[in-house]
């Protein structure tokens, strides 16, 4: 009867409570491993899929979504919004995966990394332009070859004549006999970067800094077969943006992400100085580790903002831009004026005054858009993304933190760190838990107390994600990672860049050489000559901004670009 | 499609929800004063607008409640009784003056896109229109006509 009524305004957990579901074995989980090594039964988190933990995880689900007034005011001043895109687009290079965890059934392994090699783009470039050519856009009348990143023309305007600006990704049209076919497929190598309309100007971004850098290498054409000539262009170019991206992850993102102290320590690292050799050898196995992606990671949906200011004549909501996609809005495709992203909006350095959207800080709350039924259906009902991390998160029980702590003081002591925590307070167990304890009492809703036997299991035994989360408020107040997800997010990026390095790039080298010497030098071993006063000379995200600005004609576009 | 507006234009928030399914059938609850539809358990109608967001927030529904909006006034009604709600005319201001911004648009629930408007019930189940029905009736406690 009551589900016949649709009643749904549950009080309690609405999970299966007997029958326990297993959780997944990691040696069933191609292209993941955990940090360190894979942590024994008294070092994994107890917080599993069974039905007392999903119960805690649920009402812990609650607690990050308050109801949060007033949010246009804040701001992180240290990271503008654009850097919560750049981090998304770096996720998705470092880990893919069609099914998430949270959604495997019973435990059944429906799930792998698929992201083979890291940081080395292959989310724009797929497997280049002979593998994935619906990415590529013909180098001339005869499609021969193809070396430039397509882009689409955005929305014409009423009444506007003449082509549009290439403003927007590529899209097309699945067969169908419609008059006026809506655009349902993006022409770009990862679908999830059109996961939302800004991370898909964020990804027409970085297809324009590939094309700007094959712009200016197109004068010198070796003798040959056609593809064999414009080979040496493509790999300039797409190197160039790696490399350029890389340091930008280095040097611009992590350098305002990461607690300070963690990010010296790994910004002069070589591989030898990683905590966990493993992190080093992304070629192949061993895989990206559980405690990154599943845990450290997961902080990026805490910086979404519920609004964005997204040229001078529009502003939407996070829900617009997650239904304005070819997945979710194909008849609206492409993206009109009022979707085209002006990048001082989002990134400090290109216009007098800051950007208007700042990251919102790192806490442990999601906004409410994020639970959204229609957008984030979840495990349970009513609990949107937080519910999504949570659980997957348990699907495959990571470290516990206090296992992880220890874990990790342990190898930092054996490779000389002086204090692997910076001294930092919540490095004390017995200090951690009486946090964490007072934090979730405080946030306890007079309808919905958090049970005492849920505060003392959540305090002892907190899920990664949300720790990593109450880590970055009580360190930092939210304007950074504190240490322990800092050095879960340096393993991987860090490992990935170290371990598979670029050509040019020398790893452990500090300080790096410029970035204009850098670039010249790949060329060189390319034998590709460019101009060398055209190459940006910054690897910071205004300096690139700029740089696709000057090559491709955008200073002055409209709508506007910078 | 309710949540885009232009940045030039006047704003004055007011209430939503994420989840109006949920609010629908909490109201339906205090209506009939029947626990079914809040999974047996009757909460008691809030007399302050922190009491409502923090049972909004208990039973997952997403509020967004404006820190402006600071009064709560609960109306019951009976069937005879047509209740002409009006509203304040600041809102309605505030709404024409966005509207006549370039790329505005007049915003509705999310759940009138799939729901009723893509198209006709003739094939809905009885649980597809009880839902739509709990929206609506969330959608309407708390809406304005502005």
């Amino acid at each position: 009867m009551a589900r016949a009524h649709g009643g749904n305004a549950w009080a309690t957990c609405p999970m299966r409570t007997a029958g326990a579901a297993p959780s997944v074995d990691i040696a069933g989980l191609e292209g993941y491993r955990h940090i360190l090594a894979t942590p024994d039964a008294a070092q994994r988190s107890r917080r599993g899929t069974d039905p007392e933990s999903l119960a805690t995880l649920w009402r812990l689900a609650r607690i990050l979504h308050p109801a949060m007034p007033d949010l246009e005011r804040e701001g992180n001043p240290a990271i503008p919004s654009g850097y919560t895109y750049l981090l998304q687009l770096a996720a998705h290079d470092c880990v893919q995966t069609p099914t998430p965890f949270w959604q495997m059934p019973q435990g059944r392994v429906a799930a792998r990394n698929g992201r083979m090699a890291r940081l080395r783009l292959d989310t724009l470039y797929g497997l280049g332009p002979f593998a994935s050519p619906h990415a590529y856009a013909p180098d001339d009348a005869r499609d021969i070859t193809r070396s430039a990143l397509r882009l689409g023309p955005m929305r014409r305007p009423a009444g506007a004549t003449g082509p549009a600006p290439q403003r927007d990704i590529a899209r097309v049209s699945g067969p169908t006999d419609a008059a006026a076919p809506p655009l349902t497929d993006p022409l770009i190598c990862d679908p999830r970067n059109e996961d939302h309309a800004i991370l898909a100007q964020m990804t027409a971004l970085w297809h324009l800094v590939h094309n700007a850098f094959l712009g200016l290498s197109s004068g010198g054409r070796a003798a040959g077969p056609a593809d064999r000539a414009r080979e040496p262009h493509f790999a300039w170019a797409r190197a160039a943006t790696t490399l350029v991206y890389r340091r930008i992850l280095r040097d611009d993102l992590l350098a305002r992400l990461l607690h300070g102290p963690v990010q010296d320590r790994y910004r002069r690292a070589t591989a030898a100085d990683l905590l966990d050799p493993d992190s080093a050898c992304p070629g192949s196995l061993p895989g990206v580790a559980l405690e990154f992606s599943h845990g450290a990671m997961r902080a990026a949906h805490s910086m979404v903002r519920p609004e964005y200011r997204i040229n001078a004549a529009a502003r939407h909501g996070i829900k617009a831009a997650l239904r304005q996609t070819s997945a979710r809005g194909a008849a609206q495709m492409p993206l009109g004026a009022n979707w085209i992203i002006r990048w001082s909006d989002f990134f400090d350095g290109l216009a007098p005054t800051p950007a208007a959207n700042r990251s919102l800080l790192i806490k442990p709350r999601y906004i409410a858009a994020l639970i959204n039924p229609e957008l984030f259906e979840g495990p349970a009902p009513g609990h949107g993304l937080a519910m999504q991390d949570l659980a997957s998160a348990a699907t495959v029980p990571l470290w516990s933190v206090d296992a992880l702590h220890d874990a990790i003081a342990a190898q930092a002591a054996r490779k000389g760190w002086t204090d692997a925590f910076d001294d930092q307070p919540l490095a004390d167990a017995a200090y951690r838990h009486a946090a964490l304890a007072a934090w979730l009492a405080a946030r306890s809703n007079r309808f919905d107390p958090l049970p005492a036997a849920d505060i003392a299991s959540l305090a002892a035994d907190p899920p990664l994600p949300f720790y990593v989360l109450f880590e970055a408020e009580h360190t930092h107040g939210g304007a950074r990672l504190g240490p322990l997800g800092s050095i879960l997010l340096a393993e991987t990026f860090y490992g990935a860049m170290l371990g598979d390095p670029l050509p040019g790039e020398q790893p452990g080298q500090w300080p790096e050489p410029a970035l204009r010497p850098a670039l010249l030098a790949l060329a060189g071993a390319l034998g590709i000559t460019v101009a060398a006063d055209r190459l940006p000379d910054q690897a910071m995200m205004p300096a690139l901004i700029r740089f696709v600005a000057r090559e491709h004609g955008l200073e002055a576009a409209d709508p506007a670009f910078l | 499609m309710g949540d885009t507006t232009p940045p030039a234009a006047p704003t004055l928030e007011t209430m939503t929800v994420e989840n109006w399914e949920i609010l629908g059938n909490l109201v339906k609850s205090w209506s009939t004063q029947d626990s079914i539809y809040t999974n047996g358990t009757l909460h008691p109608v809030p007399r302050t607008i922190e009491e409502l967001r923090d049972l909004l927030v208990a039973l997952g529904a997403g509020p967004n409640i404006p820190a402006h909006v600071d009064t709560l006034t609960v109306v019951h009604y009976r069937a005879n009784e047509m209740v002409l709600r009006i509203p304040p005319a600041d809102l309605i201001r505030a709404k024409e003056a966005r509207l006549t911004q370039p790329g505005s648009t007049y915003g509705l629930p999310d759940f009138y896109e799939p729901d009723p408007i893509d198209g006709t019930q003739e094939e809905a189940t009885p649980e597809q229109k009880l839902r739509l029905q709990a929206r609506r009736i969330g959608d309407y406690t708390i809406a304005h006509c502005e």
